[in-house]
């Protein structure tokens, strides 16, 4: 009997141990602010349906709070860019689909945007830093990463079909008059562009040579691998391709045809915590 | 006295059905506390056990706080998230309840070596002490899931498998402890 007394005094006295180590990593890992994933995200405005001219849909912000934050994070009443703030946006928090691990809560914003106040006055815009108003009237910046949008009217090529295995992606672009197309690429380069591997035939998209008929078809394949840093796992990234070409007049010209998307849908208690460490934001 | 034990098992069924700590389960526990603490406050009148007077003062902390908290939820304020530090609540009642059983279990079997059963208080201070040892380790790899995020995947369902198979042993020996008794 005493020696079971004994082995409890010991064992309260290491749990008494693990819970103030329990405590103070709890207070370590503490976030007192809503962090947002960096994005990187290019719409072409050019590319919509004619009866929401110049509205664009589907952006989608992700942020992590703490469970004690998701109280303001319910709060934001308005949204809007400090580049440009002409543009209006709606927005929605998605609460069903967040995702929750042990200490941190995922969500979803989606916004729209509106560009009928200045769709005359840009041919590209770049915005980055979104101003969050709460329903206290309080406002705080967060630096998003880079949203572009293209108003670019060129109908040179079109999208034709499109094939995947979830690993690898094969697009097919039309023609809608006769073109050389010259080089594929990306417009600008950004950081997590090693990820992105695209090829046509395996063959050296630099120098191409591709003469192609009205109606003529060929197909780009790309492939993405995002998961090989813990930054660049937690990253939205959607980015055009472009197509440089020329037309019989030797003009040269460039189009940007479809979407490359990545979005972060797998959330872990523990990448989570090492994503927010080397973010610095706790 | 059996009846105190049927009571104590049946009081302990109902405070584990529900894990979560939701509304539900909030009335589930508090009911189950109140069979549990009854039965433990007429165990003491009847043995007047050292250990049944600790376990009188733990089991009726759990009532109050649980009808605390149960009338607290009907206006929307939940006072696990107020009073004490939030993270760490769930700790601090898995370390308590350890405690409350432990004491039945030990005042149990001190009243069966003062009625000279030596063979089964063997068996059961055997198995007293598997539950203190188990339930020690449990709770201490509980605490530091959170130390060690990386392999807090593989950690959670184990303690929840651990936590499982600790209420099934205690339930099994609370029954043999009343047969015991008879």
């Amino acid at each position: 009997m005493d020696f079971n007394k004994k082995i409890v005094k010991i064992g309260l006295l290491l749990i008494v141990i693990s819970l103030i180590l329990n405590i103070t990593t709890k207070m370590n890992s503490r976030l007192q602010k809503i962090v947002f994933l960096k994005m990187y995200v290019e719409k072409d405005l050019s590319q919509i349906y004619e009866q929401d001219k110049y509205k664009l849909y589907g952006f989608r912000a992700k942020y992590i709070v703490q469970e004690q934050n998701t109280m303001i994070a319910n709060k934001i009443k308005k949204i809007s860019f400090k580049e440009e703030p002409r543009v209006k946006i709606d927005f929605r928090i998605n609460n069903v689909y967040g995702k929750k691990t042990n200490r941190y809560k995922i969500k979803d914003l989606d916004f729209s945007m509106d560009f009928s106040e200045i769709h005359d006055d840009f041919k590209e815009l770049e915005l980055n830093n979104m101003i969050i108003t709460l329903n206290n009237g309080e406002e705080f910046n967060v630096n998003l990463g880079s949203i572009i949008v293209y108003n670019d009217k060129n109908e040179d090529l079109r999208q034709g079909g499109f094939f995947t295995d979830y690993k690898e992606y094969e697009m097919g672009v039309v023609a809608n008059k006769d073109l050389i197309v010259t080089k594929i690429g990306l417009e600008k380069s950004c950081e997590f562009d090693k990820s992105l591997e695209t090829w046509i035939d395996r063959n050296d998209l630099n120098n191409l040579k591709i003469e192609l008929k009205e109606d003529d078809t060929f197909c780009i394949n790309h492939r993405l691998n995002f998961n090989k840093g813990i930054l660049s796992k937690y990253f939205i990234y959607q980015r055009m391709l472009v197509i440089y070409y020329k037309t019989k007049d030797n003009e040269r010209k460039l189009i940007r045809t479809y979407q490359i998307s990545h979005m972060p849908l797998e959330f872990s208690d523990g990448d989570v915590y090492k994503y927010l460490k080397l973010r610095g934001e706790i | 006295m059996e009846n105190q034990y049927n009571k104590l098992f049946f009081g302990i069924i109902i405070t584990s059905v529900l894990i979560n700590f939701g509304f539900e389960g909030s009335i589930l526990r508090s009911v189950g506390y109140i069979i549990v603490s009854s039965a433990i406050f007429n165990l003491y009148e009847i043995t007047q056990n050292e250990c049944f007077k600790k376990a009188k003062l733990i089991s009726s902390f759990f009532v109050i706080i649980h009808i605390l908290r149960l009338t607290m939820l009907t206006k929307g304020i939940d006072i696990f998230k107020i009073i004490i530090y939030e993270d760490i609540t769930t700790n601090i009642i898995v370390t308590l309840d350890f405690i409350l059983y432990y004491l039945v279990f030990a005042g149990t079997i001190q009243i069966i070596e003062s009625r000279n059963l030596n063979s089964i208080f063997i068996m059961m201070s055997k198995r007293l002490r598997f539950y203190i040892v188990f339930s020690i380790i449990t709770i201490i790899i509980f605490n530091l899931s959170s130390v060690f995020v990386q392999i807090a995947f593989v950690l959670e369902p184990l303690i929840k498998y651990f936590f499982a198979v600790i209420r099934i042993f205690l339930l099994f020996n609370i029954l043999k402890l009343k047969k015991a008794l008879i």
